[in-house]
Order: C-alpha cells, then sequence, then structure tokens
C-alpha cells in the first residue's frame, strides 16, 4: 500500500540498494585491483560518508517537494499529516540510509579485512616471489654452473675424440709397422737361409781348397825334397823337375790374376820381380851350367826372402798372393843352391 | 857357342890368315853378347824396362846369325815382355805372336803363347 502510495520512494529505495550493493562490489573489486597499495580501509569507507548523507537528505528534499506539489489543493490537516507522515518517511528513509551506511561500513570493514588479508598475501606473495627469485637465482647459477661442467664435460668429449682418432692413427701405423716388420722379418729369414746356404757353399768352396792346397803342399814338399836334398848342387834333371813343377801348379798363369788383387805398390813391385825370375826359371837351359849359374847368382843377389817374409807378415788378408810368392820362392831356392 | 861366334858379324875374310886372333875375337864378342844379355836378364828384374830393352835390340840377330834359336827366342821374348809392362799391349802382342811363328817348340813360344792368350782375353774384357 505505502509502496503503491509513494512510487517516488521505492524508486529512491531501490536506488539506494542498487548503489549500496554497486558499491560494495566496486569497493571490493577496487581494493583487489587497486593493490598495492591499497589505500586505508577506515579512510575509504569514511570518505564515502557524508556523501551518502547528502545524498540522502537530498532524496528526502525531493519527496517532500513533489509531495507539497501534489497535495496542494489538500486541506492544511491533511497537508500537515501528511507532511508529519512525510517526515517520518523520511526519517525511516534516514534510517534505512544509517543502515545500509552501516551495512556499507560492515561491508568496508570486511572489505579492509580483505585488503588487509590480501594485503597479507600479497607481501606473502612478495617474500615467496622473492624466495622464488632467490631459488631461480640459485637454480640460474647452478644452472650456470651445470652448463660451464657442461661445456668442460663437452670440450673434454671433445678432446678424448681427438685423442682417440689419434689413438686410431696410431694404432694404424702401429699396424702398417707390424706388417713392415714382419715383412723385414721374413726378408730377414729369407737373408740368412741365403746367407746359411751361402756360407755352406763357401765352406765347401773352402773345403775343396784346403784339399787343393794340402795336394799342393804335399807337391811342394817332394819337391823341396828333391830342391833341398843333401848332396850338393842340383842337376840337370832336378833342374827340369823345378821347371815341371812351376809348369804343373801354373804359377804364370796364377799371376796375372793375383796381380790385379795387389794395391800395394812395393807388394806388386816384389810380386812382377818374383815373376821375372820364375819366367827365367821357365827358360832356362837346364843343361847350361853357365845360365843356371847366372840365375842362381841373380836370386841370391836379389835375397827376397825376407821381403816376402814381410809381405807375408803385413798381407795375412791376401793369402793367396802370399801362398803364390811361397811357392815361388821355394822354387827359385832351389836354383839358388846351383850357384 | 861356335856358330854364335861365327855370327858375331867379323869379316872371315880380314882374319883368315890369322885363326887364333879370329877366334880369340869372336870369343870375346861371345863373351860380350853373353854379358849384354845378362844385363839386359838382371835389368828386367829390377824392372828398368826401356834399359833392358835398349840392351836386348841387337842380341837376337846375333844369336840367330850364332844358329842359337834358343837364345834369340828368349830375346824376343824378353823384349816383348819389357814392351808389354811399358803398356804397350799391341806392340808386345805382335813380339808374342812373331815367336810363335819363327821360333815354334821353344820354352820362350810357349810362355808367349801363354801371355798373347792373356793379352787378348784382357782386350776382350776391357773398357
Amino acid at each position: 500500500m505505502k509502496d503503491e502510495n509513494h512510487p517516488g520512494r521505492e524508486r529512491l529505495e531501490r536506488l539506494l540498494r542498487q548503489w549500496g550493493a554497486e558499491e560494495a562490489v566496486r569497493q571490493e573489486q577496487g581494493a583487489a585491483q587497486r593493490l598495492p597499495p591499497p589505500l586505508p580501509v577506515p579512510a575509504a569507507a569514511w570518505r564515502w560518508v557524508p556523501l551518502a548523507a547528502g545524498f540522502a537528505l537530498f532524496a528526502v528534499g525531493v519527496g517532500f517537494l513533489l509531495v507539497a506539489k501534489a497535495e496542494v489543493p489538500k486541506s492544511g490537516a491533511l497537508y500537515m499529516a501528511q507532511a508529519t507522515q512525510e517526515v517520518a518517511d523520511a526519517k525511516a528513509l534516514l534510517a534505512e540510509a544509517q543502515r545500509l551506511l552501516d551495512e556499507q561500513r560492515t561491508a568496508a570493514a570486511v572489505s579492509a579485512a580483505r585488503a588487509d588479508e590480501l594485503q597479507q598475501a600479497l607481501e606473502s606473495g612478495k617474500t615467496a616471489a622473492a624466495k622464488t627469485n632467490e631459488r631461480i637465482a640459485d637454480l640460474a647459477a647452478r644452472l650456470a654452473e651445470k652448463q660451464t661442467a657442461l661445456d668442460e664435460a663437452a670440450a673434454g668429449l671433445k678432446d678424448r675424440d681427438a685423442q682417440l682418432a689419434q689413438l686410431k692413427t696410431d694404432l694404424a701405423a702401429a699396424r702398417g709397422q707390424i706388417v713392415k716388420l714382419r715383412t723385414g722379418l721374413d726378408a730377414g729369414s729369407a737373408a740368412v737361409r741365403r746367407a746359411e746356404e751361402s756360407a755352406a757353399a763357401a765352406q765347401r768352396n773352402a773345403d775343396n781348397r784346403i784339399k787343393a792346397v794340402e795336394v799342393q803342399q804335399a807337391m811342394m814338399m817332394n819337391l823341396l825334397a828333391r830342391v833341398m836334398a843333401p848332396g850338393g848342387t842340383p842337376g840337370e834333371a832336378d833342374v827340369r823337375a823345378i821347371q815341371a813343377a812351376a809348369r804343373d801348379s801354373g804359377l804364370l798363369g796364377r799371376a796375372a790374376t793375383l796381380r790385379d788383387r795387389i794395391s800395394n805398390d812395393s807388394v806388386r813391385r816384389l810380386f812382377d820381380t818374383q815373376e821375372v825370375l820364375l819366367m827365367r826359371l821357365m827358360l832356362l837351359d837346364a843343361g847350361d851350367k853357365g845360365e843356371l849359374r847366372a840365375l842362381a847368382e841373380v836370386v841370391r843377389s836379389m835375397n827376397l826372402g825376407p821381403q816376402i817374409a814381410e809381405v807375408l807378415r803385413a798381407s795375412a788378408d791376401n793369402p793367396e798372393v802370399g801362398a803364390w810368392l811361397i811357392e815361388s820362392q821355394v822354387l827359385l831356392m832351389g836354383i839358388q843352391r846351383a850357384g | 857357342m861356335t856358330a854364335a861366334l861365327a855370327a858375331t858379324g867379323c869379316s872371315n875374310v880380314a882374319f883368315e890368315h890369322r885363326p887364333l886372333e879370329l877366334a880369340r875375337q869372336q870369343s870375346e864378342k861371345a863373351a860380350l853378347t853373353e854379358t849384354t844379355f845378362q844385363e839386359a836378364e838382371s835389368l828386367i828384374a829390377q824392372q828398368r824396362w826401356s834399359e833392358a830393352l835398349g840392351r836386348l835390340a841387337p842380341l837376337e840377330k846375333v844369336f840367330a846369325e850364332a844358329g842359337d834359336r834358343t837364345k834369340a827366342a828368349n830375346v824376343v821374348f824378353w823384349m816383348a815382355f819389357c814392351t808389354e809392362k811399358q803398356g804397350r799391349a799391341p806392340q808386345a802382342a805382335d813380339l808374342y805372336g812373331r815367336l810363335g811363328r819363327e821360333y815354334p817348340q821353344t820354352p820362350a813360344a810357349r810362355l808367349a803363347a801363354e801371355r798373347l792368350s792373356r793379352i787378348s782375353s784382357e782386350k776382350k774384357s776391357g773398357p
């Protein structure tokens, strides 16, 4: 009934309720959105109190004017009653406004508490963020350390790769060396076999030469026994035997070969002298005693024995030359006795 | 020896009325030839090749005229030998070859054949 009689007041109440609700929501949202830093909660609440009071008085005034305008034609008593009713209504509205204001204050206090909670949450969030930042920095530092270690490990791995490659190269070279050594060993073994065969052949050759020398020595001993036999000067037969011995031993033929092996000039000179005397022996007329005496005199005057002995001592590395000199000297000694 | 004396080159006509003198001179010449030959052999033993050749050069004719082919062959052999030692192998080879032709069956010819063979082989294997 009252609502139907006072549509403006109802509208006003609705507006106030809407305003109050929106304000409460706005304050709550504002408190959350404006953080940080939030306004101090009591100050924010009190700021709206005069505005709300002014607005309530304005609404009462307007309502009064509207009623007065509508009831002008009415009587004074009625007007007074109505005015009194209006005042009461206004007071009720004022009380309602006061109640709304209290609600707003309560809501503001709740919002402030909520803001405090949010502030605390923010502070804890900041603290947590700081801790998180510290944790992140710590993790970043550890990550950097890990990265450094990883880089070092990668570098080490690279070095090991290089070492491995070098080792592989060395291994290949060593294998090549082994192959080469095996080849060399095989070649060495073959050379040893050849050397052994050569040594065996040389041994056989030496044995043959020893046998030949033994035969020659036997012949020379027989010759010596004849030319050096006591009983005076050698006769014609003895000279012929000496010549035959010289011819059979091939002394002059061997001289041609042996002479090329002599590098010492004095030895070669002695060798040539002995060769000349041997030629005179070969050309000697065994029956011509004068010629025999002349040759014997030459052999004696030459006295080549000491020179031959000296050569034999000095040239032990050329035994064939020494043997030739000895053989020829033995033959010539037989002629020498003829003088 | 008598043949050698006869071949010394002296005129028999000039001395036919003096046989003892002739014989003496021929004997002296033979002795001189023999001495010269021995000197040459001594020089050869001393390896004095040029001097030996100088002594040997006239002796071949003397011994050949005296009928001593062996001595004449020996003279030629030593001449060839001295020539060879002087480094004149072609001339030496000629002399060794002549020995085989003119004085065969002599000891000198046998030795000459050996040396000629050696010279030939050296010539083949030489530079």
